[in-house]
């Protein structure tokens, strides 16, 4: 019997790993080959030369950037930023797919499905415009409707705080739609039966949403979860850069936008490559110490 | 067919929360829309809300008239359906391998994998390898360097772990081999997941438009979204009006025709959506009949 | 058989040395702002362009586009792939400066004199100049035809009703001002009026003020002039406190630091709302998005004229203007083409080819010709697509249409304003008067490209944080950011200018 599984296992995997055989190609040649571009974060980088011929100057980039007040700054904006985004906007993707699921009517379900993500094909450029419509003082949409009813206006885009609630806020309606999809594709495959059997014990809708969809869908949850970790270094360009004005520098200002600043206007290449190893190394051990996390606490990461 | 009291309540509640999420996606899009079918007198006048006010298809008119946009619509698609098909053959050929747990070396690769999320060239060395492969100014530019999203993998590969082995199992011992298992097995039980990664890929291909401003040199092969992108960003720019200085033969195009552009290229995508969600249903199906 | 060989070989030999061996090939940049119906790389221009290029100079004429967007990045990268055209070019000075320093121009001083002698006599010395980095002739600055910059616009209705003048100081403009709130001439809105607009561009900070900005700058010599940066210019403090005042006073467009692209701007001005406003020249009178037009058609009697602001001290009208250069034009080290390159400019800066390539063809690009200058020009979306056309990105040597003589330059120019010319004119004039241009310097100064960026973004913080603080705050808001602004790279690039400035003008006196 244990001959038969040996000569089997290695037939099976044989097939495995001529499954993987594009893939890894793919890696090696499209990723691994361009990597000696990082080099340019320890070189005084010319373009002209080329990236090995330049010279190596060592950590002069890193000492750079870690000496001035600035880095500091944006490092600290955008965890900030990303943090909340986390906290405030990773369960409302979760929140309306579990509302979407249980519209009764089908032709309802799947209008609500098409529409709400409609935001995420919006450029940035265009959800600027819109976004100075609605919140612009005095002339916003909201601003009217909250003068009309008496109350004072607010200053969504130019008071520090309230423009980072601003920021989020606008990061959800622009993808907490889209987000739904692929919670919608997960609990397809939630057998109907469950919820029927727990029907007939008498559960109510929202507990048969507590106790089969969302323990159904936690594999997707704790995955999703571990990956946006990973990406609390990171940032769009276009969300803080077209949201942004001077009055609130002091919080839109990010790694993002000071790697647009100092690194790609004033063409020091080296200095953005720089920043971005910073971002990648500690983006990248974020994601490894929360996916241990996770799978000491019986979940399932990225490797199971 | 009575419904409980709180059943009705609750029906409502969802009711009421998915209708609140739809108008305030739809709203602003309807501005946009509106936008591209009002005259510019009108949008300098700031009166354009949620319905275009001296309606008018100039816009669209200019557009559709621009033949290399309807090439650019075509192109675009026939490259995006190329990209998400490559894209998916080779992610679900990685997703499915590295699923399984008696896979050697499983842990190492798919370390391998995830640094490449976070580390790379850059744009340099990206483009070196481009050239040197003699693909740039082709289709393979705008395909092949994104063909794996490490992300949809590994959303891939999970849910490929959380099928049942029973199914595959069974078809062993039926005598099935590799090939059927997961052409006839795992891939049709897998349809809504399928269904949403190509989506993501084709959505991301769709948009994406920054590798094309460097790849690609001739405007026949520009995606949709890159002549979008020029329009829009081009006509304002201020530093154009510092650097080029005044005096007229600008070519500054209106608020509306930008406007106009955005749903021109969102359009087509936004409706394979709908088209997708076949596939969900089906899954459902399959997934009932297994029990 | 053996003779017929020889003598078809030596035939052959012949025939290869009577006909121009093996064409030139030259490629040149063109840049692609995605107008609908017009491709920039093949298009009736550029066709003429190869015809009369090979026909001339034998040379095989290439066009490769770069997308006005994104210019600078394309061209960093086609510079870093060995891949740039032969003739490549930017607006922006710095990547210039940047290409000399890591030595990856071609140095064309040689070859100008001996490839380039219209050229050179064309764009004269003085031009010239703006392309040389330490002694070589690194690029070829194109001629800009105008360099006049800005003028103040004003509402002409409103001032008669309320029985003011044109403005001519700015005690004169802030009574104006005040009295476009506090009475409403134009019956807007007490709320709704904004008698003064601007808007923020942090690389621009003075584009929408700068005759203010001007009027309160004190007499200082050359050196600081060429050195100071903005915010220590003395003087340019107490514009900014102007600009404080008018703002707390509701004399400012209250969301200008939201205005980022302009738009509201241009809405605001439409809708008949703003009293002055300062900007390009021709701002308002160019016919497209054609504010004047619109504002026109709002209110019927509504007319901005153009108005000038006096210096406190000098009483002359100064003002910022261009200097003489525009697009800068440079071959790449790694091209073998620079001579190539030099012909064509060498073509191209003869009257009748730039005549032909900004003007195009009497009776399809224009109607007809009013003393010697063409005129009724047809707009582009009402052109066939084969004749669709650009001047500024194909006749690269001027910014501005070149008749020859300033005179004649300056005629075409309002010409191109219908319906406005008279006051197009005087707004031109204006933009001239007084003007003085920045000081250039003939070293590259790393530090300004080093902190340009990160100063830029600062500026802006100082300008907005000032300019809506408390009038009670200013002084002590303003001095504490630019005290951030000169700790940030802005001291160290004031001291490279000065050094760089007195080795310039020593190197002038003994040379």
């Amino acid at each position: 019997m244990p001959k038969t599984k040996a000569r089997f296992s290695f037939r099976r995997d044989a097939f495995l790993y001529l499954l993987l055989l594009l893939p890894v190609v793919y890696f090696v040649l499209f990723r691994y080959v361009p990597m000696y571009g990082v080099t340019i974060a320890f070189k005084d980088f010319n373009i002209f030369s080329g990236i090995w011929a330049s010279d190596w100057n060592g950590w002069a980039q890193f000492q750079e950037i870690f000496s001035t007040r600035e880095f500091y700054q944006v490092v600290r904006n955008t965890l900030v930023l990303n943090v909340l985004d986390l906290v405030v906007g990773f369960p409302f993707p979760l929140f309306l797919a579990l509302v979407i699921n249980e519209v009764r009517s089908r032709r309802y379900k799947k209008t609500v499905q098409t529409l709400i993500y409609l935001p995420h094909f919006l450029s940035w450029v265009i959800v600027g415009g819109l976004v100075l419509q609605v919140l612009a003082p005095d002339k916003g949409l909201v601003n009217i409707v909250l003068k009309s009813l008496g109350m004072a206006q607010i200053d969504f885009l130019t008071n520090g705080p309230h423009w980072v609630a601003t920021y989020v806020a606008v990061g959800i309606w622009q993808s907490a739609g889209w987000g739904t999809i692929l919670f919608l594709a997960a609990m397809t495959g939630i057998s109907p039966e469950l919820y029927e059997a727990a029907e007939v014990d008498g559960a109510s809708r929202w507990q048969r949403i507590w106790k089969i969809t969302v323990p159904s869908l936690t594999p997707v949850i704790v995955l999703l979860f571990v990956l946006q970790v990973g990406r609390l270094t990171s940032i769009s360009f276009d969300r803080p850069f077209i949201l942004g004005n001077p009055l609130v520098n002091d919080y839109a200002q990010v790694i993002s936008t000071y790697v647009y600043d100092v690194g790609l206007k004033s063409m020091r290449f080296n200095i953005a490559t720089a920043v971005g190893l910073f971002q990648s190394l500690v983006g990248l051990v974020l994601l490894l110490l929360t996916n241990w996390m996770a799978e000491r606490n019986g979940q399932e990461g990225i490797y199971k | 067919m009575t419904r409980s009291l709180p059943d009705r309540l609750f029906d409502a509640t969802v009711a009421f929360i998915a209708t609140v999420a739809v108008l305030l996606c739809v709203v602003p899009i309807l501005n946009v829309v509106a936008v591209s079918l009002s005259s510019n007198s009108a949008l300098l006048g700031s009166k354009v809300t949620l319905w275009p006010v001296e309606f008018t298809l100039q816009s669209y008119a200019a557009l559709w008239s621009d033949k290399s946009m309807i090439w650019s619509l075509v192109y675009t698609s026939g490259m995006t359906l190329l990209h998400t098909g490559v894209a998916m053959a080779l992610s679900v050929f990685a997703a499915y391998a590295l699923s399984k747990k008696r896979l050697r070396g499983r842990t190492a690769l798919m370390t391998m994998i995830v640094v490449t999320m976070y580390f790379g060239g850059g744009l340099i060395p990206d483009y070196l390898l481009i050239r040197d492969l003699k693909m740039l100014d082709t289709v393979w530019a705008l395909v092949l360097p994104g063909a794996i999203s490490v992300f949809n993998l590994i959303v891939l590969k999970s849910f490929f772990t959380n099928l049942p082995d029973s199914f595959e199992e069974s078809a062993v011992m039926d005598g099935a081999n590799d090939v059927q298992i997961l052409l006839r097995i795992v891939l049709p039980l897998s349809l809504p997941i399928l269904a949403t990664i190509s989506l993501f890929y084709a959505v991301s291909r769709w948009n994406g438009f920054m590798d094309a401003l460097f790849y690609i040199n001739s405007p026949a092969l520009y995606p949709i979204q890159l002549k979008l992108y020029q329009i829009v960003v081009n006509s304002t720019a201020l530093d154009v009006v510092v650097n080029e200085g005044a005096g007229g033969g600008s070519m500054n195009l209106p608020e509306s025709i930008k406007a106009a552009a955005v749903v021109f290229a969102s359009v087509p995508i936004i409706l394979v959506y709908p088209w997708l969600q076949k596939h969900f249903v089906k899954g459902t199906l399959i997934g009932g009949i297994k029990g | 058989m053996k003779l017929f060989t020889n003598v078809a070989l030596v035939a052959t030999a012949l025939l290869g040395f009577t006909i121009p061996g093996g064409a030139q090939t030259l490629t040149v940049e063109v840049f692609d702002r995605a107008a609908p119906g017009y491709v920039a790389s093949d298009n009736w221009q550029t066709h003429w362009i190869q015809q009369q290029v090979k026909r001339e100079l034998g040379i095989d004429v290439q066009f490769v586009t770069v997308p006005r967007a994104q210019e600078v990045d394309k061209l960093n990268l086609l510079m870093a792939a060995g891949q740039a055209p032969d003739l490549s070019f930017t607006y922006n000075e710095s990547l210039v400066a940047n290409y000399v320093k890591a030595g990856g121009l071609t140095d064309l001083t040689k070859i100008l004199p001996v490839y380039g002698k219209d050229l050179v006599k064309y764009l004269g010395p003085d031009l010239l100049a703006f392309g040389d980095w330490g002694g070589k002739q690194w690029a070829v600055p194109a001629k800009r035809v105008f360099t006049g910059a800005f003028s103040g616009f004003i509402r002409k209705d409103w001032l008669d009703k309320l029985k003011l003048k044109v403005p001519t100081t700015v005690d004169e403009l802030y009574v104006a001002l005040k009295a476009f709130k506090e009475k409403d001439p134009g019956n807007v809105g007490k709320d709704k009026v904004i008698p003064f607009a601007i808007t923020v561009d942090n690389a621009n900070i003075h584009w929408t003020s700068d005759l203010i900005w001007e009027a309160f700058r004190k007499k200082t010599p050359e050196e600081v002039v060429a050195s100071a940066e903005r915010w220590t210019t003395p003087g340019y403090k107490d514009a900014v406190q102007y600009l404080n005042k008018l703002y707390n006073e509701g004399l400012l467009s209250p969301n200008f630091v939201l205005d980022k692209d302009g738009q509201q701007y241009i809405k605001d001005i439409v809708q008949g709302n703003v009293g002055a406003a300062i900007h390009n020249w021709d701002n308002v009178y160019r016919p497209n998005p054609g504010m004047a037009t619109e504002l026109a058609k709002n209110v019927p009697g509504a007319t901005f004229v153009p108005f000038d602001l006096q210096n406190r001290e000098t009483k002359l009208f100064s003002k910022w203007r261009y200097n003489p250069n525009g697009l800068f034009l440079f071959v790449p080290k790694f091209s073998k083409n620079a001579e190539a390159a030099v012909k064509y400019l060498n073509w191209m800066s003869r009257p009748e080819v730039l005549l032909y390539l900004q003007n195009g063809k009497e009776g399809v690009q224009y109607k007809s010709v009013k003393n010697g200058i063409p005129v009724d020009f047809i707009p582009q979306d009402k052109l066939p697509d084969a004749d669709k056309w650009n001047a500024t990105d194909i006749a690269i040597l001027a910014n501005g249409k070149e008749f020859g003589t300033q005179d004649k330059n300056l005629e075409a120019l309002s010409l191109g304003y219908t319906g406005f010319e008279p006051l197009a004119k005087q707004a031109a004039a204006i933009s001239l008067r007084d003007g003085y241009a920045s000081f250039r310097f003939d070293q590259i100064l790393s530090l300004e490209t080093k902190y340009r960026q990160t100063l830029n973004t600062k500026g802006g913080e100082i300008f907005v944080l000032s300019i809506t603080a408390k009038p009670s705050d200013f002084n002590k808001v303003y001095d504490s950011l630019v005290k951030e602004y000169m700790a940030s790279g802005g001291k160290a690039i004031e001291e490279e200018k000065v050094a760089a400035y007195r080795a310039q003008i020593a190197a002038k006196k003994s040379g």
